[in-house]
């Protein structure tokens, strides 16, 4: 170089080439820029540095000081050597070679070299670098290591030790990435093994990941063991619709069966990771159980199953004489939020032009009319990138367990956090996310805008929290250069929505920081759900108002697509109502579900992996996700069944091929008209334009330390003895995706309740009792986990766990309803 | 001699600074020596903090304190070309002064995880003058600016981590530790006591950290070192110092840097404590000029060999050192010598440790000092890397079926193979490096003896070619 080099910049010469990279850059990663590949074992860039396999070995000479002579070169670990002005790396050198040639003797020594029956067999580093550079035959004599073979980790995780070359990324993953450190090795050595702290099952939400990064077989799925070779897997790109993070997949598919699902990476969506839900839940497509006809209510009041043309004439006369007897008003749409975009644009199409009901909504048990109560500011319900919070210095997460909500985004919460963010966490209750928090507030359910606004104001008012955590977390936001706060998705469809969300802009404004506000989705495809118009027309109903108002009989006709809301309208009376007292209900389901069962007309329908089409997640980001395996038998996507009724109603869609609505529905919607009709690899971000808001709209005046207006929690605790439940929902829980994969069901909590200890006490429940919840719709048996975390009064159950859900106690009509606790007696145990 | 026989009156305070010094101040002149280390062991008494005073302890703390700057210590430490006791034989004064230059708050961090057979140096110290390590972890506190001191003692010297309880103690009490320290504003020093759980590789310094820390005992990678930023205890700048070491400082600041320097090799100079072991009369702890010969340790020192047999090996720095043989007992056995050429081999320097000699007769086979010094390696390597987890195994493995007469013809071809495989600086920390020490410098000097033993004893058994063990079945594979 006869240039000096940018002070930025490194030069240094890589196998007889110069490259320049970054100050700090690895040999390794150095190389890997200009092509060079170094093989490696523990080396992985997402993870701490251990330096303990020693495959990547090279020749490095330093650059020596001027006016010295050259220094000889050494033998050195790649990755873990930095880059250096001068440095010249040989990555071929005769000494490098034969030091690659020993690490893989040594690696091979114990290894029982089974290649033949090891799932990684095909895909596996240590055979790859092997076949590369490991000598040709072994020169080891003696006694093979034994150890455990086939060991569970988890329902989830097989270990087999004596495959395992002990690089350490598995334990490194789990301490840095989900800092869960459930594993480790024990013993040491030549005996090095490989255990889950205190010989517990792993209970992390991220461990399938550890069989990603197994560079061998040691670690292996327990859903795909033996189940197929690599190179016999046909392989489609898609997108996880599990929840609404949106991370990308890879559907490995064989014989017309999903055989497993692995991460596809994408650094601004989920990098490389993957939660457990996402990886292993995948098998509710080629279950047994599938719908693969529809079915019929016939005259003898019984479902049977029907051909194609029977279900749409049938469901097509049913919506037309209500539709005429009591006019379009009296017909409710629910559903969209699992589906695809194309699903959610066809219904929404088929709600206002064929049904012509704005009675439409995806947010089950919603009573708020926007959808995104941003709107009215002019902002998007998601206003920054999941990237975003990796730069931001203080982060605030309102009413929200991002772990089990927003699983691999909460990943990028917690690296955040490693990199110095501020996080704080306000729940009424206990989160994974407590965990790494600068502050935990802890407030009384319902409280949501008066905290928020004591969180503007620096003053914990009536909110009941300790005022110098407020003051410290006031002082934190103020100071904060790029503060994002974060809320859940139910602040959203809640009745006080709007007075939250009012609070939430005017945090915001107060930070300088008008878009750091940001709304979580439930469901894989809200926010696609939302943008393609499922959600309440002027003077409609939402979802929550429709199962309502068809308990009471003003709606007559129910098309429930994809929602099963016996087990998810929350108030299961409720909803059982109001499919009996409905004239007509017609489901699009996979299963049969308890609703299916009420249903006049129930589409089979196809699965996700089914399907062509796009998704949007949270984010508001667009993704593609491609048909990975043929529809189960006799199946149909949303959009086709929706075409033919329509059709059948006389007013047809007109589509012939997904790809017909994606291409509409891009063309027609003004939050994709960025795109024009083309989505790249990486996904884009779309916004909601802020056409139509009235961004002047003027915020309420801070009410200062006045009570929040009409929050039921002011009640005192133990008004009417009994507490306010409050529910939410697990990651893993009894949907139908889940139950489909028993590995995974054995994952899913016990149904349990959560209160404090002192409550407990009060009411002689012991923890780990079955307890029975009474209310006045009805009693449920949970199992009671004490703890002090929790504020006294108030009590905690999932509403997606156990069987019966928890919604045949809730009642719609009373979110913040007092439940009563008792110790299920013994002689109760004995009549069950 | 060092330990003085027990009842006789405490040994006169040391001569202060300006005093005619040990050796005339004529470097390299052994004689007239007077053991300053060791000087109280024996003593019932010399564990007392009292005692410890009457016999001129913490005068060099107060010295440094009342009339020197932090900075000047650390010159006098520089200045008396003191080197680590350790094994690796780092500057110390380089070492307080390299960490010096980076932001508090440091970190001191005593290595007393002596754990290697043949050394026992630290013991006898710990046991015998506590005080002394703890008045060298003070100057170099004061001197180096820092307000927190651990000690890591090997989780097996129970007695060793009672006394030194006691001591620290007593030393609170007597307000050499704690706030203000001899009354100097801001002296404040807090020191631990933390026991290992039994593990060789603790005695590494990045490794006793990670103990130190609470989590498993792997070496760290370097860059960044200990006394770096990011690279010390929980991340912070840090003194890492063996026991001996520390022991040296008071003594450097009572009676200069040039007496120390005096002393011995000029380029390792000071005294040293020598822990001889194995096939002599009289083994045990010696404290000497460094740089005697290996002939007078033995000799005459060590009370010759038993039986007056000859010498057929010595490993001059326990089994981490390679070994030297008959023909090497002019050699002075001190750190510079043994770490240059011509005691620089194909598998690094024959290596002088901390001064743990194990001295081997006639008697002793090589392939059987092979086999056990392999066998402590294998057990103690922490497998974080794998040359050293999956070699020094298959190293001991071999070496134990050749003892037992089941070698194959290429077994010692094979044997230095994975030998250079494993050493050579391929690991991740020195401990591969040690691993093969013994077995590469027997390739060196005692090839015939090898293959004479191993033939001899495969010839007795009659099958060289099995090697007891189970077939694998293909079930298996």
């Amino acid at each position: 170089m006869s240039e000096a080099p940018r002070p930025n910049t490194v030069t240094l010469t890589i196998d007889g080439a110069e490259v320049t990279v970054p100050p700090g850059t690895l040999v390794v990663e150095a190389a890997r820029q200009m092509g060079v590949e170094v093989p490696v074992f523990c080396y992985h860039p997402k993870l701490s540095l251990a330096g303990a396999c020693r495959m990547c070995q090279v020749e490095i000479a330093m650059a020596p000081p001027p006016g010295q002579p050259a220094r000889p070169p050494a033998v050195m670990t790649a990755c873990t050597m930095r880059v250096a002005p001068g440095m010249v790396v040989n990555t071929m050198a005769p000494k490098a070679i034969d030091a690659r040639e020993a690490v893989i003797e040594f690696l091979l020594i114990n290894h029982p070299l089974d290649c033949p029956v090891c799932d990684a067999g095909g895909e596996c580093p240590l055979q790859d670098n092997s076949h590369a550079w490991g000598p040709k035959e072994s020169r080891f004599e003696e006694d093979k290591r034994l150890a455990r073979k086939g060991a569970s980790l988890s329902p989830l995780v097989v270990l087999d030790q004596e495959r395992c070359i002990v690089c350490y990324r598995c334990t490194r993953f789990m301490a840095e990435i989900p800092g869960q450190a459930e594993l480790d090795f024990h013993q040491r050595g030549y005996r090095s093994q490989l255990r889950v702290i205190e010989d517990r099952s792993m209970q992390s939400r991220f461990h399938g990941n550890i069989i990603d990064l197994c560079p061998c077989g040691a670690l292996t799925s327990d859903t795909y063991r033996f189940k197929s070779r690599p190179h016999d897997l046909d392989h489609a790109d898609s997108v996880c619709a599990q929840c609404p993070v949106g991370c990308n997949i890879i559907t490995d598919t064989r014989s017309n069966v999903v055989a497993r699902v692995r991460p596809r990476q994408n650094e601004a969506v989920n990098e490389i990771w993957l939660c457990d839900k996402g990886r292993f839940g995948h098998h509710y497509a080629s279950s047994a159980d599938r719908l693969t006809s529809s079915l019929v209510k016939r005259d003898d009041g019984r479902q049977h199953p029907a051909s194609w043309a029977e279900a749409i004439g049938s469901a097509a006369v049913a919506l037309q004489r209500v539709k005429e007897q009591h006019g379009a008003q009296s017909i409710g749409v629910i559903g969209g939020r699992n589906l695809t975009n194309e699903d959610c644009y066809a219904l929404a199409r088929f709600a206002s032009e064929v049904l012509e009901t704005p009675n439409v909504d995806h947010r089950v048990g919603a009573r708020s009319r926007a959808a995104n109560p941003l709107a009215r500011f002019g902002l998007d319900a998601f206003n920054s990138q999941y990237a975003d919070a990796e730069g931001a210095d203080a982060i605030v997460v309102i009413g929200s367990d991002v772990y089990e909500e927003m699983p691999v985004f909460w990943l990028r919460l917690r690296k955040a956090v490693t990199k110095g963010a501020k996080l704080i966490v306000a729940n009424p209750r206990s989160t994974e996310a407590d965990r790494i928090a600068f502050r935990r507030l802890r407030y009384r359910p319902g409280d949501e805008a008066s905290v928020i606004r004591a969180l503007r104001a620096g003053d914990a008012g009536a909110t009941g929290l300790a005022p110098d955590a407020v003051t410290a977390v006031t002082d934190a936001l103020k100071g904060a250069k790029k503060p994002l706060i974060y809320a859940g998705a139910r602040l959203a469809s809640r009745a006080d929505a709007d007075e939250i969300a009012a609070a939430l802009v005017e945090l915001a404004e107060g930070l300088g920081h008008r878009d750091a506000a940001n709304y979580f989705a439930e469901g894989a495809n809200a926010r696609g759900a939302a943008l393609a118009g499922l959600v309440p027309g002027e003077s409609g109903l939402a979802a929550g108002e429709v199962i309502a108002a068809a308990a009471e009989g003003r709606i007559k006709a129910l098309y429930l697509v994809g929602e099963n809301v016996l087990e998810t309208h929350p108030d299961r009376e409720q909803a059982q109502r109001a499919l009996q007292t409905a004239e007509v209900v017609i489901v699009h389901e996979l299963f049969p579900t308890v609703t299916a069962e009420h249903a006049d007309v129930v589409f089979a329908a196809t699965s996700v992996p089914e399907k062509d089409g796009t998704l949007t997640n949270a984010e508001g980001r667009i993704q593609r996700l491609f048909q990975a395996v043929r529809p189960a038998t006799n199946t149909r996507p949303d959009w086709r069944i929706l075409t033919e009724l329509s059709a059948e109603m006389g007013a047809s869609l007109g589509y012939t091929a997904a790809s017909e609505v994606t291409r509409e529905l891009l063309a027609d919607l003004p939050v994709y008209a960025s795109l024009n009709g083309a989505i790249p690899a990486e996904g884009a971000i779309c916004r909601e334009s802020a056409e139509g808001a009235d961004a002047s709209q003027s915020l309420p005046v801070p009410s200062g330390d006045a009570a929040p207006p009409s929050t039921p929690s002011g009640r005192s605790p133990g008004a009417g003895g009994g507490l306010t439940l409050i529910t939410y929902s697990e990651l893993l829980g009894h949907e139908t995706t889940v139950a489909q994969t028993p590995e995974l069901l054995q994952m899913v909590p016990v149904p349990y309740v959560e209160l404090n200890t002192a409550d407990a006490g009060r009411l002689s429940i012991q923890d780990g009792q079955t307890v029975r919840l009474t209310t006045s719709k009805g009693s449920i048996e949970r199992v009671a986990r004490l703890n002090r975390r929790c504020p006294e009064g108030t009590c905690f159950s999932p509403d997606n766990v156990g069987s019966p859900r928890l919604n045949l106690i809730l009642d719609w009509n009373d979110p913040l309803a007092r439940v009563t606790l008792t110790p299920a007696t013994v002689a109760e145990a004995a009549a069950r | 001699m060092a330990q003085s026989p027990p009842g006789q009156p405490a040994p006169p305070p040391p001569p202060l600074r300006g005093d005619p010094v040990a050796g005339g101040g004529k470097p390299g002149l052994p004689v007239p020596f007077e053991p300053v280390l060791t000087a109280a062991f024996g003593d019932p008494n010399s564990l007392k903090l009292d005692n410890y005073v009457r016999r001129g302890g913490y005068t060099a703390l107060r010295r440094a304190v009342e009339q020197m700057t932090p900075d000047e210590v650390i010159k006098d430490m520089s200045d008396s070309k003191l080197v680590g006791r350790g094994g690796a034989g780092f500057p110390t004064g380089l070492k307080w002064s390299g960490t010096k230059r980076n932001p508090a708050p440091r970190y001191l961090v005593v290595n007393a995880d002596e754990s290697e057979p043949g050394t026992f140096g630290n013991r006898y110290a710990i046991e015998g003058d506590p005080h002394m390590l703890i008045e060298g972890m003070l100057l170099c506190c004061y001197a180096v600016e820092i307000k927190v001191a651990h000690i890591y003692i090997r989780g097996e010297n129970r007695r060793g981590a009672e006394i030194l309880e006691n001591a620290i103690a007593e030393a609170y009490k007597g307000h050499y530790l704690g706030k203000s320290i001899l009354g100097k504003e801001g002296f404040d020093v807090e020191m631990y006591l933390t026991r290992g759980a039994g593990a060789y590789i603790c005695g590494e310094e990045t490794a006793l950290m990670e103990s130190l820390e609470g989590r498993r005992a792997q070496p760290r990678i370097r860059p960044p070192f200990p006394v770096d930023v990011g690279g010390g205890l929980f991340g912070r700048p840090t003194v890492v110092n063996n026991v001996e070491t520390l022991m040296c400082a008071p003594h450097i600041i009572n009676r200069g840097p040039g007496w120390f320097a005096s002393i011995g090799n000029p380029n390792s100079p000071g005294p040293k404590v020598y822990t001889i072991s194995g096939h002599v009369n009289k083994p045990g702890v010696y404290e000497l000029p460094m740089g005697v010969t290996l002939r007078d340790l033995v000799y005459k020192y060590g009370g010759g060999m038993q039986r007056g047999q000859r010498i057929k090996a010595v490993s001059p720095g326990a089994l981490a050192c390679q070994l030297l043989s008959e023909e090497h007992l002019d050699v002075t056995m001190d750190t510079a010598t043994l770490t240059r050429p011509p005691f620089f081999t194909d598998f690094g320097p024959v290596g002088f440790g901390a001064g743990g000699i194990i001295v081997y007769g006639e008697e002793c086979e090589i392939i059987d000092l092979l086999v056990n010094s392999s066998g402590f390696f294998a057990r103690e390597s922490c497998g974080k890397c794998v040359p050293c987890r999956e070699g020094t195994t298959w190293m001991h493995m071999m070496l134990r079926r050749m003892s037992l007469g089941g070698a194959r013809p290429r077994d010692l071809d094979v044997l230095l193979d994975v030998a250079r495989n494993v050493g050579g600086r391929k690991t991740l920390c020195a401990l591969g490096d040690f691993a093969v020490s013994a077995i590469g410098s027997s390739f060196r000097l005692f090839k015939n003896d090898l293959e004479q033993a191993v033939n001899a004893r495969a010839e007795q058994r009659g099958n060289g070619h099995s090697t007891g063990r189970t077939e694998r079945t293909p079930a298996h594979v």
